[in-house]
Parts: structure tokens; C-alpha cells; sequence
């Protein structure tokens, strides 16, 4: 039974493309295709009775060859879990994130996603302003910070499916290294990271 | 760990198309209308010699009825604009109320009806312009002594239009569903206004100098209106749409030409 959600924090993804990566506008990947973390600090968030705050959720990505949001690109996705959730809270988490339960993974598990593996790892998450540190088990790293142009300001992109302002901020990894099988292993540090708050619902 | 079978499968498994099934069955229902001459016509129980296919000639009748004329000319192009446009609309109609998985079916209609209702609202005031282009000059005079110009001028405004940047530019966000959710996906009845709203600033952008032309060889002709909903159809779901979209800027650039070349002669 699915139920009304919510959920809000900090996000941070870093990929394969050169600063800034070029989804956004629909257009190729660099090298063609798209290598990308993703992780998800949730402040607050609620997924029916289910209270979400302070849940960690990681995810990879790994696409075919082409424009990341072409209808017939398919995805492969790792979805990994804060073992420090409960069972319903990753229940929760599984459903919002495989888009069983509406909001924008609907549409894009429809889409795009060939398949999924699902797994349960401890993760710490750390911001400072807009500087990112995330370690996911062993599967990822992620150091990210933003990248700042003319007067001092940290770049941003727009739009940006995963915030409420569709406006993230424009960033670099200085690691963002993943091994999780022979498929999802790569380092792709020194690349695109892109950062910020984001907030997303289903109703 | 556990691998989880493909979630398209899944998916599509449960999935009763009720939103392709009733966005569909309006577009008919609105077809209907329109050809059968369902809709309440400003001044057409005189029994004038006037056809409603005419060029000009529904925009000429909604003026000289006053404001009856004229919203019931815009309830006209409001069907009209649904039965051509809703078709093509069913994936984004389809993919957005995925993302209302959870929330109750009341919650669920709300936004979709706001969503499809703007979309229906939005494209049905674009008819004031026609209406005001007819006061600012008459299209049944104008086209009674410049049709080929009139004609031909049309072609080529269609022409330049296709082949411009700005087509491009809304038919990519037409083309891809997905894309547009993803950049501009809102929660709640006002979320779904407020996309819907910006969707169908890119649909308008897409498409108003098809409607232009067809206004010019006649608002209510069935023949040109069926043509253009296949054009603007391919447009945007299959894969050659954006070549299309060049091939009737060159076909029309031709023909509006040509045109034009016979008629100055």
C-alpha cells in the first residue's frame, strides 16, 4: 500500500562528465554514456506514518550509450540503504526510490530502469556548506565542493530534476571512486558533482 | 541484497491505461463535435449562405454576435484544441499521473484534471487571437481579394517558423515527456497548474504557426484540421519528428512560393 511522502535534506552527485554535466540539457554524456553517485542526507521526510528523518539513501547509475534521458537509454541502479533505518523505514525508502510509490522515480523507473539491486550499507554523510564527504560501505566515496566563479558565488544549474527549485548548485569532486561489482566500478574523481538542498513528494 | 526483476515489467503488468483510455475517448468526444456540428454556432440558425470551412468566416460570424460570438467562438476552438491536441499529449498525461502513485484517487483526479484542464484553458485562449487579427483585418475580404497572397504568405510565415531555433527548442521538451516532468515536476493541484501552465508555453511555441495557417485556409475546415493534428502528432512522438517538422518548413517554404509566383502573374 503506498502512501502520501515527503521527503527534504541535502544532496550531493558526482559523475563521470566534465564540469558541468550536460544531462540536464538532454544532451550526450561525455564519453557517451553516464557514471553517477548520488546521495541523500533526509532532514526531514515522512513516507505515510513513517517518520524518515535523519535517513541516509545512496544510489548509482549507470547507463546505455546515448542522451541519459532519452526514452530508449536504459539504466542500471543500485539503491543502497542507511543500516541504521529500521525495517519499515527502508521499506519506505525502497519503495520511494524503485517508484513504486509515485513522485519522479515513477516516470523514470518506467522509463528508464532496466534494473535494480538493492542492498543495505552503513553510510555517513557530512556537509558544510558546500562542501560535501560521503562514504557508502565500501561501494562509494564521494568528496565534492562547489564550484565558485566571479565574485566568490558557487555556480548554479537549472533545472535540476531532484530540487524543489529545480536550481542545484555547481561543484567538483575531488573523489568520487565506487566499487560495487564489475559493473558499478569506476573513479571518476576530479569531474562533475552537482549540490544543494532538495526536496521531493509524490502527491 | 536482492535483485529485483525488471520494474518496467512490473509495472506495466498492473497498469490499466485509464488516463490514454479517457484523454482518448475526450479527443473523440471533441472530433465528434466538431464535425458534427454539435457546438452552438454565433448567428448559424440564420441559415446564411456562409460555410463555417470558410477562411475568416467563423472569426467574421463570433464578431458580428458580440461577446456570445465571441465566447462561444472560443468554445468552439477550445474543442477544437482539444480534439487536436490531446492525443499527442497522452504520454505526459500518463507518465505525470504515475508520479501520483500513493495519494488517494480524489487527490489523484484533482490533479490530473487541473493538470489536462489548464492544458485545455490555456490552448483555448489562444483563440482571441485570430479574433483579433479578423478585427484588426478582415481574413474573409482579405481573402476573397488576396487569396493567393494571403495563402502564400501564410506557407511562407509557417516556413520560416519550422525551420527556425525556437521550434526546435519547444518540440524538444514536446518530444520528451520525461525530460519536461523531470525539469519541471511540482507536488500538489497548484503544482500541477503551474506545469501545466509551462507545458503548454512550449506547446503553443510549438505549434501556433500551424494554427496560424490554419486559420488563414479555414479555422473550422475538418480536411486541414485532421492534417495538421497528424502533422503536429509526428511531430512529437515519433522518432523522425524533428525532421518532419523540417520537411513541412521546406514543403510549405515550396508551396508558399509558388503560390505567390501564380498569383502575381
Amino acid at each position: 500500500m503506498t502512501q502520501e511522502w515527503t521527503i527534504k535534506g541535502d544532496y550531493v552527485e558526482a559523475c563521470n562528465c566534465d564540469v558541468a554535466c550536460q544531462c540536464v540539457w538532454m544532451e550526450s554524456p561525455d564519453d557517451d554514456v553516464c557514471t553517477v553517485s548520488l546521495a541523500w542526507h533526509i532532514e526531514e521526510g515522512s513516507y505515510g506514518d513513517v517518520d524518515l528523518s535523519g535517513v541516509d539513501v545512496g544510489m548509482l547509475i549507470s547507463t546505455d550509450e546515448g542522451v541519459m534521458f532519452a526514452p530508449e537509454t536504459e539504466w542500471d541502479i543500485v539503491l543502497l540503504l542507511d543500516e541504521t533505518a529500521n525495517d519499515s523505514q527502508r521499506e519506505a525508502l525502497e519503495d520511494i526510490y524503485s517508484g513504486r510509490a509515485g513522485g519522479i522515480w515513477a516516470p523514470v523507473a518506467d522509463t528508464h530502469v532496466r534494473s535494480a539491486d538493492v542492498t543495505t550499507v552503513p553510510i555517513s554523510f557530512s556537509r558544510e556548506g558546500t562542501d560535501f564527504s560521503v562514504e557508502i560501505g565500501d561501494a562509494i566515496e564521494m568528496d565534492a565542493s562547489g564550484a565558485v566563479g566571479f565574485n566568490e558565488e558557487v555556480g548554479t544549474i537549472s533545472p535540476h530534476p531532484l530540487t524543489k527549485s529545480t536550481e542545484v548548485q555547481t561543484g567538483k569532486s575531488t573523489t568520487a571512486t565506487v566499487s560495487y561489482d564489475d559493473q558499478f566500478t569506476w573513479d571518476v574523481s576530479g569531474n562533475n558533482a552537482y549540490l544543494g538542498d532538495f526536496e521531493l513528494a509524490n502527491s | 541484497m536482492g535483485t529485483h526483476d525488471s520494474f518496467r515489467d512490473r509495472i506495466t503488468h498492473r497498469r490499466i491505461p485509464i488516463i490514454a483510455v479517457v484523454t482518448y475517448v475526450i479527443a473523440l468526444l471533441a472530433w465528434a463535435a466538431v464535425i458534427g456540428r454539435w457546438l452552438p454556432m454565433p448567428g448559424g440558425q440564420m441559415g446564411m449562405e456562409i460555410h463555417m470551412s470558410d477562411p475568416g468566416a467563423p472569426e467574421a460570424m463570433a464578431l458580428s454576435n458580440g461577446l456570445t460570438g465571441i465566447c462561444l467562438y472560443l468554445f468552439m476552438w477550445g474543442v477544437m484544441m482539444v480534439a487536436m491536441m490531446y492525443p499527442s499529449s497522452v504520454p505526459l498525461f500518463r507518465l505525470y499521473a504515475e508520479t501520483l502513485e500513493g495519494t488517494t484517487t480524489a487527490g489523484k483526479a484533482m490533479r490530473v484534471g487541473a493538470f489536462i484542464g489548464t492544458y485545455a484553458l490555456v490552448w483555448t485562449v489562444t483563440g482571441v487571437v485570430p479574433l483579433v487579427v479578423n478585427v484588426l483585418v478582415p481574413i474573409v475580404s482579405l481573402a476573397n481579394a488576396h487569396g493567393g497572397l494571403l495563402m502564400g504568405g501564410s506557407l511562407l510565415l509557417l516556413s520560416g517558423y519550422q525551420l527556425s531555433p525556437y521550434k526546435y527548442r519547444c518540440l524538444r521538451y514536446c518530444r520528451s515527456p520525461l525530460g519536461f516532468l523531470l525539469g519541471h515536476y511540482r507536488p500538489g493541484v497548484r503544482g500541477a497548474v503551474r506545469m501545466s501552465w509551462q507545458f503548454s508555453v512550449f506547446c503553443v511555441g510549438c505549434c501556433w504557426a500551424l494554427f496560424a495557417f490554419m486559420v488563414i485556409v479555414g479555422s473550422m475546415n475538418i480536411v486541414w484540421m485532421a492534417l495538421i493534428a497528424v502533422v503536429l502528432s509526428l511531430e512529437r512522438t515519433v522518432a523522425w519528428g524533428g525532421r518532419l517538422a523540417r520537411g513541412v518548413g521546406i514543403l510549405a517554404g515550396i508551396g508558399g512560393s509558388v503560390v505567390i509566383l501564380i498569383s502575381l502573374v
